[in-house]
């Protein structure tokens, strides 16, 4: 069977200023539902570029990604914005909540300009707020929230779309360890339950145990680890 | 989304624009009125020189006190009535009426006041230049056949305690008030009106040579204020074969219309180059700002066309609400304005013409708004989400 997403000979580089630099090359992997695959790597070796690469939001310079069977590296930007929205959960180191926006703004924004009805929209936002206990705390802004609350909403808007594939770039980069431990409790089960798969970037604090699959980016190269 | 400093900036513009904008289509049409009410009209003559030849001003027997004259105080020369055909065929002239305008010292109580002639024979055009029943405040104005009664300025009546019934001595006569008109401007004004032939008789006993067939002034009115420039220069020219130099009163008037017309398309195309400027600037410093907020909406799938969207959406919202607010201040501005200077316009205007006005600023701004949303929402939408995400 054919994986959910399978990497093949991945590169990318960067033209700055007359002079090429190569971030990665030949970059392979595989991803099931089901499955957590754990990016590590020091800082700078390119780990948001890959998940960047992934989701469609920057061009590989080589190589080809293909998802749920589709060749997705030739798609235009509006085909690769629509993939996203329809089956790409993000997660950012620093949630990435838009400031001037409540709580069931923010999650709603991602159902936005999809032909989906106001009333729809803001039911499945409430809905996946109170299941992260938000329900007191939807028109509140991202500043009148604890970070606690922050992450949750993040989360939510992350899960709203019901994505096939959760993409976390240092999601517990930023907080405490109690706190890291929470996002993964709420965002794991989406994947243990084989609704989704996930993939996390992380320099180093991300509990390994959690994962199925550990790679490591180093001098361009990916290499398995082994557990 | 909610950028309170566009929308200021907007209210500001959009008030500034309505307000000058009315005021001065206010302005505007209070000298359209003026000069409408006082018509394409004025007044030829040829000024007088002490030095020249006395005949040219009939040798008055008190030439200190007496004479020949406009308004306020120059001296006219006679000239022949005749000139009234060459002034009739120019083409840009209506109507024109000779007009013989003296001042009287009266002998018994030693006070002066002028006399005007009416000319019945050109009563179509001295009804439109001097004095017509329109004018009548009390009594009766001129009739066929009447002969030796006269009519009295309002302000002169006032003065002597004059009525209908009353008499006014000039020379050795009295003349029978039949009638006393309004004071109001006009193209020319005398406080006594005499028919022609009665004052010719009265003017005659107080001249050293009888009067020819003469006039010291014409009433001429132009085809139209848009013609009354050129009227009056052609009319100069005939004047001009015996020196003549007709004084004009409306050009100035005219040309400050003109004027008003210009400042007010050159005030409009400033502030409106100014508006888009600014409502440009302003929202691409949001746009600048906000590269974060796109790069995340982007991010969780919002597409480019979205993006584009979103952002005109909102700077014409802004704009619709700025101008909105702009043109109420605007107008209450100017309402404030216009009445504490006791002007006062026609209902029409207020109702019908100055909201119509509003409107057109209204849109204007709205189409503003879109184009300048234009060139930051196409920036906005090409925000490249992972370098901005990357660095945060
Ligand atoms: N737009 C860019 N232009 C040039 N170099 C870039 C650009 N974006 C990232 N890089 C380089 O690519 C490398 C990988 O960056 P990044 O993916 O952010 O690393 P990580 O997430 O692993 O810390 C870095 O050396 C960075 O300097
Ligand atoms: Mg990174």
């Amino acid at each position: 069977m054919e994986p959910l997403l399978r990497v093949e000979k991945l590169s990318k580089s960067y033209h700055t200023r007359g002079h090429e630099i190569k971030v990665f090359t030949d970059v392979s992997f595989a991803v099931n539902t089901g499955e957590l695959l754990l990016v590590t790597g020091r800082s700078g070796v390119g780990k948001s570029t890959l998940l960047g690469l992934l989701s469609g939001l920057d061009r590989a310079s080589g190589g080809s990604i293909f998802f749920q069977e589709k060749e997705v590296t030739g798609l235009s930007l509006a085909e690769l914005a629509e993939l996203r929205a329809s089956s790409i959960g993000m997660i950012f180191q620093n949630f990435n909540l838009i400031p001037g926006w409540t709580a069931r703004e923010n999650v709603e924004a991602v159902l936005m300009h999809r032909g989906i009805s106001a009333a729809e929209r803001q039911k499945r936002a409430v809905e996946i707020l109170r299941e992260l206990g938000l329900a007191d705390r939807l028109e509140n802004l991202p500043a009148e929230l604890s970070v606690g609350q922050q992450q949750r909403v993040a989360i939510a808007r992350t899960l709203v779309n019901d994505p096939v594939l959760i993409l976390a770039d240092e999601p517990t980069g930023d907080v405490d360890p109690e706190t890291a431990g929470e996002i993964i409790e709420l965002l794991l089960p989406r994947v243990k339950s084989g609704r989704a798969a996930m993939i996390v970037a992380s320099h180093g604090l991300f509990d390994v145990k959690l994962a199925t699959r550990v790679v490591c980016l180093k001098d361009g190269i990916l290499s398995e680890t082994a557990q | 989304m909610r950028s309170f400093g566009a929308v200021g900036g907007y209210l500001l513009a959009c008030a500034f624009i309505v307000a000058i904008v009315l005021m001065l289509q206010f302005d505007l049409q209070s000298k359209h009125a003026t000069v409408n009410l006082m018509g394409a009209r004025f007044l030829a003559y040829q000024p007088f020189v002490r030095t020249a030849d006395p005949d040219a001003v009939g040798r008055p027997l008190d030439p200190v006190n007496e004479g020949f004259f406009t308004e306020p105080t120059i001296a006219t020369r006679l000239l022949p009535k005749s000139l009234l055909e060459q002034i009739a065929a120019i083409p840009e002239v209506r109507a024109v009426a000779p007009f013989l305008l003296y001042r009287f010292k009266q002998g018994e109580n030693g006070h002066i006041f002028s006399v005007g002639a009416y000319d019945t024979k050109n009563q179509d055009a001295a009804r439109r230049a001097l004095v017509s029943p329109a004018d009548l405040i009390s009594g009766a104005f001129f009739r066929a056949g009447d002969s030796n009664v006269v009519l009295v300025d309002k302000s002169y009546a006032d003065l002597w305690d004059l009525k209908v019934g009353s008499v006014v001595v000039i020379g050795d006569m009295l003349y029978p008030v039949i009638g006393i008109t309004a004071s109001h401007a006009r193209t020319a004004r005398a406080d006594v009106y005499m028919l022609w032939p009665d004052a010719v008789t009265a003017i005659n006993k107080r001249l050293g040579r009888p009067l020819a067939d003469e006039a010291n002034i014409f009433l001429v009115e132009a085809n139209g204020i848009e013609a009354a420039p050129v009227a009056m220069k052609k009319v100069e020219a005939v004047l001009q074969q015996g020196h003549a130099n007709p004084v004009v009163c409306m050009p100035p008037v005219v040309k400050f219309m003109g004027l008003s017309h210009d400042t007010l398309r050159l005030v409009l195309a400033i502030v409106a180059v100014l508006t888009v400027l600014f409502a440009m600037n302003s929202q691409w410093s949001t746009v600048s700002e906000r590269r974060h907020e796109i790069a995340i909406l982007k991010a969780i799938g919002w597409k480019d066309a979205s993006i584009f969207l979103q952002i005109i959406a909102e700077s014409l919202l802004v704009a619709l609400l700025g101008s909105a607010l702009g043109a109420l201040a605007g107008y209450v501005g100017f309402l404030a304005i216009s009445t504490s200077m006791g002007a006062r316009v026609s209902l029409a205007y207020y109702v019908i013409r100055a909201p119509l006005t509003i409107l057109a600023i209204m849109l204007a701004a709205l189409l503003t708004g879109i184009l300048a949303g234009l060139l930051p929402a196409s920036r906005a939408a090409r925000t490249s989400p992972a370098e901005v995400l990357r660095t945060l």
